[in-house]
């Protein structure tokens, strides 16, 4: 499994290469855009998220030993054709799965040392990835049922109807969407429970946390990710306490996904109704 | 020359510094309509999909003000009357009419219910006022003294379980005989939502929030020839927006198609709430892009884009013989000419003169191939 040949498995020395194989002057971290935007004279832009690309990296070694650029060029010749993983220890050890875009091309500077500059990586979407990302307070974004311009985002299909509702105790805020404080406004897309009425968001990204309402009033509904059942959730608790987290799904590769809520017009035996509430879905980026 | 509107008139030479808008109103085959601008406007829309009533006042007494849509009602029923009415008659394009006898200024009150607009007043709508328009005249010994046409009373209005109007017919004058006749009722309302002042935030004049969706990225220049030339263009608009699943292009499309759809054109001044430029038309569709969607315009009636029909005029009739088209009852069946024709009230030929050579008889028809049609 490429993901598992790892440039820089280590954060410190490689005594094996007599050197360190992670780059001088960290990560960039660039992602380019993936979304297309148009605007009209007026009125807020419009956006739709088109492509599924990574992150790109530009690094340099400088001052590194033979063995250590002989690393790197047969990287580049390997996965040339493929994908290879390099870590991010300094942001957390996370890793990426991707390329070199760009030739090696070492420079010998002094004291058989050798510089390598500008060399390109690039992240590849859709690979499988030895750790997934899993920073959700720094790296996640949150998706609600509109975008801040108040476009519905959440594609639905039945008796679904937007629902302005308030936090009670107990309520799950995203990572920088609180719910703490009682009575913070937050809207969700409420569907009565009429069995096969689904809801359905595409996101670019990893993996997803979906929030939804549970309470004595909510019913059962199957939770799908790119077409595959994931699980079935019980959205039934004893007292309303606002939107959870329903599903935690981590380990996803980069790429667009669909997250799909199936109600399945059933409840729990303690239920007062079917009622399925969709809040948010947090996603990794 | 056209006529700018006063208020264009005006507020172009104060060069008041408020751009016109681009606003474009499209009506599909399916009877969808979209509103769609290059900036959220509280424009009102001139494609409503209101259906034209069949009958409505020729001067409406009371116009529509910014925002509002006008409706007549004019189905009624006379519920009760404590006027002395009598010889209650209706002729065409009359609502009721009265022959009003004794009639005393600003005395008695008539009352109708069930009132039945001609374009439905759409559900959620806000009522402004509603006028009742009647048409006196006066009669009887003082013949033909016209009262004001289309005399707008401001009723008392109930609202019951069905609406029931009070009005009182104080402008009906002078006493004696006279036929009132009840043209109709004028009410103007307002869509919360849609541009009006009901609607959830209102949006800062002359600008803000209203029907239109700010889709519009581009809009040909039309160049007008005053000729039989086609003035062509095309419309450029945003495709992004919609769900994260589909855009909202595709759902519109998927409702029904813009080809041939119905479309005006405004270059709208929004403090002088009237148009530069007011162009009409129907769209064709270009292959859309990833981001944006040509709509291309064409003209309003297009010949070329009628179906053909079903039948060829020639000099050898169409129908077959004996059919219900036909009618003919004969035992011969004719010849398809003129000549032999048994129900010439009927025939389904073109009256020409193609043929001089042959005797008034005999038109030269073919028996059993007809090759010699000839089709204009």
């Amino acid at each position: 499994m490429p993901a598992s040949d790892i440039l820089n498995p280590t954060q410190g020395w490689d005594a094996t290469l007599g050197d360190s194989m992670n780059p001088s002057y960290g990560f960039t971290r660039k992602r380019a855009s993936t979304q297309l935007h148009k605007k009209a004279v007026g009125g807020t832009p419009w956006t739709r998220e088109t492509q599924n690309t990574g992150h790109t990296f530009v690094f340099s070694w400088l001052g590194r030993t033979w063995a250590c650029v002989q690393r790197l060029k047969r990287y580049y010749e390997q996965y040339e054709d493929g994908f290879f993983t390099i870590i991010d220890w300094d942001g957390g050890g996370r890793h990426y799965v991707g390329r070199f875009t760009t030739e090696i091309v070492p420079t010998l500077t002094a004291n058989n040392k050798w510089d390598v500059q500008s060399v390109t990586f690039e992240e590849i979407p859709e690979q499988s990835m030895v750790e997934y990302p899993s920073d959700w307070d720094h790296d996640a974004i949150a998706f609600f049922i509109t975008n801040d311009f108040g476009d519905q985002k959440l594609a639905i299909n039945g008796a679904w109807s937007q629902t302005a509702r308030t936090a009670v105790a107990g309520a799950q805020g995203t990572a920088h969407v609180s719910l703490a404080t009682l009575g913070t406004a937050y809207v969700t897309m409420d569907d009565p429970g009429t069995s096969g009425d689904w809801a359905c968001y595409e996101y670019r990204g990893y993996g997803f946390r979906l929030y939804m309402l549970k309470g004595p009033e909510f019913g059962q509904a199957d939770i799908y990710i790119d077409g595959v059942l994931l699980e079935m959730v019980d959205l039934y608790n004893a007292t309303d306490v606002g939107p959870q987290i329903v599903v935690a799904q981590q380990s996803m590769p980069l790429d667009f996904h669909r997250v799909k809520v199936v109600c399945d017009g059933t409840k729990n035996a303690s239920a007062m109704g079917t009622a399925v509430s969709w809040y948010a879905l947090e996603v990794m980026r | 020359m056209i006529a700018y509107h006063p208020s264009l008139k005006a507020v172009g030479g104060a060069r008041t510094g408020i751009g016109p808008v681009n606003l474009l109103d499209v009506q599909d085959v399916n009877g969808n309509i979209y509103h769609w601008s290059d900036r959220p406007i509280n424009a009102p829309v001139v494609i409503t999909g209101a259906i034209a009533p069949s009958f409505f006042p020729a001067l409406p007494p009371v116009p529509a003000g910014q925002f509002q849509v006008m409706a007549y009602a004019t189905n009624f029923h006379c519920a009760s009357s404590d006027l002395n009415l009598a010889n209650i008659h209706q002729t065409y394009g009359e609502l009721l009419r009265r022959t009003v006898t004794g009639f005393v200024l600003g005395g008695g009150s008539l009352y109708w219910s069930t009132f039945l607009p001609e374009t439905p007043i759409p559900s959620g709508a806000v009522i402004k006022s509603i006028t009742l328009i009647f048409d006196g005249y006066g009669g009887g010994s003082a013949n033909n003294f016209p009262t004001s046409q289309y005399t707008a009373i401001s009723p008392d209005i109930h609202f019951l379980d069905t609406i029931t109007l009070e009005a009182e017919l104080n402008t009906i004058s002078p006493p004696g005989d006279c036929i009132v006749k009840f043209v109709g009722v004028q009410i103007l309302y307002s869509i919360p939502g849609e541009g009006s002042p009901e609607r959830d935030y209102p949006g800062v004049a002359p600008y803000g929030f209203g029907p239109y969706v700010p889709w519009l990225i581009e809009v040909p220049q039309f160049t007008f020839h005053r000729s039989q030339v086609t003035d062509m263009g095309a419309f450029v608009l945003q495709n992004l927006s919609g769900d994260s699943l589909s855009r909202d292009f595709e759902k519109i499309l998927r409702r029904s198609t813009l080809e041939g759809a119905f479309f005006v054109y405004r270059c709208w001044q929004a403090d002088a709430e009237a148009a530069w430029l007011e162009v009409h038309g129907t769209l064709t569709v270009d292959p859309a892009g990833v981001d944006t969607v040509n709509l291309k315009c064409a003209q309003l009636i297009n010949a070329a884009q009628d179906d053909t029909p079903l039948e060829i005029y020639g000099e050898t009739c169409q129908l077959q013989y004996g059919g219900l088209r036909c009618g003919a009852t004969g035992p011969t069946e004719c010849q398809y000419s003129y000549q032999t024709c048994q129900q010439p009230n009927r025939i389904m030929v073109e009256a020409n003169s193609y043929e001089k050579n042959y005797g008034d008889t005999g038109a030269n028809t073919a028996f059993n191939i007809i090759n010699r049609r000839r089709t204009i």
